[in-house]
C-alpha cells in the first residue's frame, strides 16, 4: 500500500455563475505518474490552478503530504498562497511557457531556488561569507541542473534567445529547482513532433526516478498520456467522467463519445 | 571535472578588484572637486550644481529599483523625498534648533538623514503594503495621490511651516557629506540588484504569476523594495533640504517626481548606470538650458521663457520612448558596478 | 454658519460634477478600448479654455458680440484637434509596446502642451482673466440662502447636453457600437472589419471635444485660466473614471457627481479634508473595489 501524496476531497469550482470544476476528487500516490485529460475547456488547467493556490476552491479541500521529524501528516494547503504551496514541495510548468525571458537561463534557475536561499537582506548588503556562500551553493546546485537537462551551453544566454525545446527543458529544471516532491506538467508535449516526445517521456520517466517524484500530468497527446500514465483520470465539462488504467479508459464509452463527438482527438 | 567555475577573491589582485576601483574613483573625483574648490578654482554655481546633480543620482537610482528593476510604477517618490527632507530638517531645524547653535554638532546631522531615510522607508512600507497588488497604471495613479497626500498633509502642519515650509536649514550637506552618501546608495543597490532578492524583484518584472509560482513571495518582495527604493528617497530629500537650506511643500509636487521620473527613463531602466550618468547629464543639461535661454532672451527681440526647458526635456521623454523604449543604456551596467562573480551572467555595456 | 448640507453646497457640486464628467468621459472612453491612462487628457481640457478665450478675444477686439454656440464649438474643435495628433504622434506608434511605456508617453505629452502652452507668449505661464462677462452677461437668482447664477445654468445646460449626445452616440449609431466592441474585445472586432485605428482616433477626438467643451465652461465660472490648469480637474476626473468604473461611461458621470459633492461637502468641513477627499476616495476605491462602482470585474488568465 502506497502513501497519498495529494489529496483533492470533493473539489467544487465556480468562476462567477460558471461551474468550472465539479467535485473533483483524488487520492495520488507516492512516486506514480498520473494524467489528466479531457477537450479544451473541461477545467483540466482549473485544477492545476487549484492545487497551486492560485485559485482557492469554492468548496472542498486539498491536502498535501508533509513530513516534520520523521512523522508524516496531511496538510490542509487549500487557502495557502501560490509561493507557499511551491515552499510544500509542489512544482508546477505551464500550457504557454511562462519563462522569463529577459533574464539569463541560470537566473531562471536560480530564482526558483530563491525561497531556500538563507541569508538576509542585510548578509546581501553587505556581501558578507555567508552571502558568499550561499550564493555558490546555489550556483552549483543551479549548474548541476542546467548539465542535467543539457542546458549548460546556454548558462547565461537570455532565455528569450532559446528554441522551444530548449525552453521547454528549462521550464522543467526551473520546476525542480525549487526542490518539488510533487511535479505538475500543463501539457508538457505541446508542440512537439513525434521524435521529440519520445524524448520527453523518457526524460519524464528518468527524473521520477533520478529526483523521487510524483507526477501529475494534462496532456492532449493520447499516444503519449497512454504511453507514460499509470492512471488517467477523464474530466469533461468540470465533471470527472471516467477514471482508470490507460486500457480501461480507453475502452470507455463516455470517453469516447467526449472525444470522438468533438472528433479533434484521435 | 572543471574546475569552479566562482572567481576566488584571492587571484584577483587588489588593485583590480571592481569594489576598489570603484571607491578610488570616488576618491579621485572627490579630490580633484575638493581641491578646485579649496583653491578657488572652482566656480561655487557649478559646484552646487554638481552637489545637486549627485543627490538626483541617489533619488534617480533608488527610482529604478522599484519602477526598473522590480517593475512596478511609482509616480510618487519625491513624496518620500518629501518625508525625508521634512524629517531631518524638522530635526535640525526646529527640534533642535542647530542653526542658532552656529554649524551644530555634525553626527546630529547625519542621524537626521538617517532617521529621514527611516521616515520615508516606514511610510513607503505602509503605502506599499495596501497598493503594490495593483498593477502598472492603477499603481502609478494611487502613487501619484499618495504623493499629493503628502504633500498636502504637509501643507496643513503649522510645526513645520505649512506652505511657507522650513526657511534657514543649516547648510550640512557638504560636497564631501554628499560623495559618501551617494557613494554608498550606489552599493547597496547594486548589492541589493545583484543577489537573490535582486533576481526576486526582476523575476516579478518579467511575470508575476510565474514567479509566484517558483516560490517568491510577490508581495512581500514588491513591498521591500518599493521600502528600499523610498528609504533612498528619503535620503536624498534630506540632504537636498540641507543644500539648498529652504524646503517647502510645492518643491516635492508631482512635477518634481516627472523629473526624476525622466531621468530613470532616459538613462535606463533597469540600469543603476543608465540612471547615474542620466541624472548627471540631464542636470547640468537643464541648468545649460537654464543659461542659454537667458542668453537667448536678451538677445532675441521677442521673450524666450525658462518653460522652454521643460518643453525640451518633454520631446526628449517622447522621443526616448518612441525610439528607445528602454533608455538609453536599456539594462546595460558599466562594467565596474557589476560584481565579479556576476561577470558572464550580467549585461555590460563600455 | 449653516448648514453643511445647504443648497448652495448641492448647486456647486452638481455643477463641479457636471465639468468632471465630461472630462472624465474621455478619460473612461480611451481607457477603456486602449488602456491608458492618458495624463494628457486634462490638458485638452486647457486648450479648450484657451481656445475660448481667444475666440472670446478676437471678436471682442472686432468689437462683435460672441455668438456662445460658435465658441463653444471652438473649443471643442480645438481639444478634439489636439487630442488627435497627441494619439496620432504620440501614442499610436507604442500601441504594441508594453503599457507602460506610454503611459510615461503620455506623461509626456502632458508636460509638452503644459510647458509650450506657457513658453508660447501669446499664452504665457501666468493667470489670464477669461472675459466671461464678454460672452453672457452673469445675472444670479437668489433661492432662498442660496445664490445661483447663469453660468452655473449655462453650465450644467451644456454638460448635460453634450452628455445626451455622447450617450447616443456610444449606444445607437454604428460607430458607437463598433466602440463598445472594440472595448470589449479589440482583436475580434478587427476580425469583424471593424477598423481599430479609426475607432481609435474617433475615440480621441470626442473625448478631447469634451474636455474642450468643460474647458469652456470652466473659463465662464471660474473665469481664471492658466496653462497648467488641466492638471488637477484632470486627475480628479481620472480618479471620478475609475471611481465609476473605468471603461464605463455612465460609470463616469456617476463617479463625477458623487466626487463634486463629496468634495464641495468635504471643503465646507475642513479645506484639507476638501483637497484631500478625492485621492483618498480613488486609494479606498482601489483597494476594495478595484473595478468601481458600475465596472466590470477582470482577472489575470493563468
Amino acid at each position: 500500500m502506497q502513501n497519498t501524496v495529494l489529496k483533492i476531497d470533493h473539489v467544487t469550482h465556480y468562476f462567477g455563475g460558471l461551474r468550472a470544476v465539479s467535485d473533483f476528487n483524488m487520492e495520488l500516490p507516492e512516486g506514480a505518474i498520473w494524467g489528466l485529460i479531457g477537450p479544451n475547456g473541461a477545467g483540466k488547467t482549473t485544477i492545476f490552478n487549484l492545487i497551486t493556490g492560485v485559485y482557492i476552491p469554492t468548496k472542498g479541500k486539498i491536502y498535501f503530504r508533509q513530513e516534520r521529524k520523521g512523522e508524516f501528516y496531511m496538510e490542509d494547503i487549500t487557502r495557502y498562497k501560490p509561493h507557499t504551496i511551491v515552499s510544500k514541495g509542489i512544482a508546477r510548468t505551464f500550457q504557454n511557457l511562462r519563462i522569463f525571458p529577459n533574464l539569463t537561463v541560470l537566473d531562471n534557475i536560480r530564482i526558483a531556488e530563491h525561497f531556500r536561499v538563507k541569508y538576509s537582506l542585510y548578509d546581501a548588503v553587505m556581501r558578507n561569507k555567508k552571502f558568499k556562500e550561499e550564493e555558490e551553493k546555489i550556483k552549483e546546485e543551479a549548474m548541476n541542473l542546467l548539465k542535467l537537462f543539457n542546458l549548460h551551453s546556454r548558462t547565461y544566454a537570455l532565455a528569450k534567445g532559446l528554441p522551444y525545446g530548449e525552453l521547454r527543458r528549462l521550464e522543467i529544471a526551473r520546476a525542480l529547482a525549487t526542490h518539488p516532491k510533487l511535479l505538475l506538467l500543463d501539457e508538457p508535449a505541446a508542440g512537439m513532433n513525434p521524435k521529440e516526445t519520445q524524448e520527453l517521456m523518457d526524460m519524464i520517466l528518468w527524473i521520477r526516478k533520478e529526483f523521487n517524484l510524483t507526477i501529475f500530468l494534462i496532456e492532449h497527446h493520447m499516444k503519449f498520456v497512454m504511453g507514460i500514465c499509470e492512471h488517467i483520470k477523464v474530466m469533461d465539462f468540470g465533471e470527472t467522467i471516467a477514471e482508470g488504467t490507460p486500457q480501461e479508459v480507453s475502452n470507455n464509452p463516455r470517453v469516447i463519445e467526449a472525444y470522438l463527438g468533438r472528433k479533434k482527438y484521435a | 571535472m572543471k574546475a569552479k567555475e566562482t572567481v576566488q577573491d584571492k587571484k584577483i589582485p587588489l588593485f583590480k578588484k571592481r569594489d576598489f576601483q570603484l571607491l578610488v574613483g570616488t576618491v579621485i573625483f572627490w579630490a580633484i572637486f575638493y581641491t578646485l574648490t579649496k583653491f578657488g578654482m572652482m566656480n561655487l554655481y557649478w559646484m552646487h550644481i554638481i552637489n545637486v546633480s549627485l543627490i538626483y543620482v541617489i533619488l534617480t537610482t533608488s527610482l529604478n529599483l522599484i519602477n526598473g528593476f522590480s517593475g512596478q510604477f511609482s509616480i510618487g517618490h519625491m513624496g518620500f523625498a518629501a518625508v525625508g527632507a521634512y524629517t531631518s530638517a524638522t530635526l535640525t531645524t526646529i527640534v533642535w534648533n542647530l542653526p542658532s547653535h552656529g554649524v551644530g554638532p555634525f553626527s546630529l546631522f547625519i542621524l537626521s538623514v538617517i532617521l529621514g531615510g527611516i521616515a520615508a522607508a516606514f511610510i513607503g512600507f505602509l503605502i506599499g503594503l495596501p497598493t503594490l497588488r495593483l498593477r502598472g497604471d492603477y499603481l502609478a495613479i494611487v502613487t501619484l495621490a499618495f504623493g499629493e497626500i503628502i504633500r498636502v498633509t504637509i501643507n496643513s502642519i503649522k510645526f513645520v511651516g505649512g506652505p511657507r515650509g522650513i526657511p534657514g536649514i543649516p547648510r550640512f550637506s557638504s560636497f564631501t557629506v554628499i560623495v559618501i552618501f551617494t557613494f554608498l546608495s550606489i552599493i547597496v543597490l547594486r548589492n541589493i540588484i545583484y543577489s537573490s532578492i535582486g533576481r526576486a524583484l526582476l523575476s516579478i518584472r518579467e511575470d508575476e504569476v510565474a514567479s509566484e509560482l517558483v516560490g517568491v513571495h510577490t508581495t512581500y518582495y514588491k513591498v521591500l523594495g518599493f521600502t528600499v527604493g523610498a528609504f533612498f528617497a528619503g535620503i536624498g530629500g534630506a540632504l537636498l533640504a540641507h543644500l539648498i537650506q529652504y524646503i517647502n511643500p510645492l518643491q516635492f509636487g508631482f512635477m518634481a517626481t516627472i523629473y526624476v521620473l525622466i531621468m530613470v527613463y532616459i538613462g535606463g531602466v533597469g540600469s543603476l548606470s543608465g540612471s547615474i550618468v542620466a541624472a548627471i547629464g540631464i542636470t547640468f543639461l537643464s541648468e545649460g538650458l537654464r543659461l542659454g535661454l537667458d542668453k537667448l532672451d536678451q538677445v532675441t527681440p521677442f521673450h524666450v521663457g525658462p518653460e522652454w526647458r521643460m518643453v525640451i526635456f518633454s520631446v526628449l521623454l517622447v522621443a526616448t520612448m518612441l525610439y528607445k523604449t528602454n533608455g538609453l543604456m536599456g539594462d546595460m551596467e558599466f562594467k565596474v558596478l557589476i560584481p565579479e562573480e556576476e561577470d558572464e551572467n550580467a549585461k555590460h555595456g563600455a | 454658519m449653516g448648514s453643511i448640507f445647504n443648497l448652495q453646497q448641492i448647486i456647486n457640486g452638481i455643477q463641479i460634477g457636471s465639468i468632471y464628467a465630461l472630462i472624465s468621459i474621455g478619460y473612461t472612453l480611451v481607457y477603456g478600448i486602449i488602456q491608458l491612462i492618458n495624463f494628457a487628457h486634462g490638458d485638452f481640457y486647457m486648450v479648450g479654455a484657451y481656445a475660448a478665450y481667444f475666440a472670446v478675444m478676437f471678436s471682442a477686439a472686432r468689437k462683435e458680440h460672441p455668438n456662445v454656440l460658435i465658441v463653444l464649438l471652438i473649443s471643442m474643435t480645438a481639444g478634439a484637434i489636439v487630442a488627435f495628433l497627441s494619439n496620432r504622434i504620440a501614442y499610436r506608434p507604442l500601441r504594441y509596446k508594453p503599457r507602460l511605456s506610454a503611459l510615461i508617453t503620455a506623461i509626456g505629452v502632458s508636460m509638452f502642451l503644459e510647458y509650450t502652452s506657457s513658453a508660447i507668449p501669446a499664452i504665457g505661464p501666468s493667470y489670464r482673466a477669461f472675459p466671461q462677462s464678454a460672452l453672457i452677461p452673469e445675472h444670479t437668482y437668489k433661492i432662498g440662502h442660496a445664490i445661483l447664477s447663469n453660468y452655473q445654468i449655462v453650465n450644467v445646460s451644456v454638460a448635460v447636453v453634450l452628455m445626451v449626445v455622447l450617450t447616443y452616440i456610444v449606444q445607437y449609431t454604428r460607430i458607437g457600437m463598433a466602440m463598445r466592441a472594440s472595448a470589449q474585445d479589440k482583436d475580434a472586432a478587427r476580425l469583424m472589419g471593424i477598423d481599430i485605428e479609426y475607432i481609435i482616433d474617433f475615440t480621441f477626438i470626442i473625448g478631447g471635444a469634451l474636455a474642450g467643451a468643460a474647458g469652456l465652461l470652466t473659463g465662464i465660472t471660474y473665469p481664471r485660466i492658466n496653462p497648467y490648469m488641466g492638471i488637477i480637474p484632470g486627475l480628479k476626473a481620472f480618479i471620478a473614471a475609475v471611481l465609476g468604473g473605468i471603461g464605463s461611461v455612465p460609470g463616469a458621470m456617476l463617479g463625477s457627481y458623487i466626487l463634486g459633492f463629496s468634495e464641495v461637502f468635504g471643503m465646507a468641513i475642513n479645506s484639507i479634508l476638501g483637497e484631500g477627499i478625492a485621492y483618498a476616495i480613488l486609494i479606498l476605491v482601489l483597494i476594495f473595489l478595484p473595478q468601481g462602482l458600475l465596472g466590470k470585474k477582470t482577472g489575470e488568465k493563468v
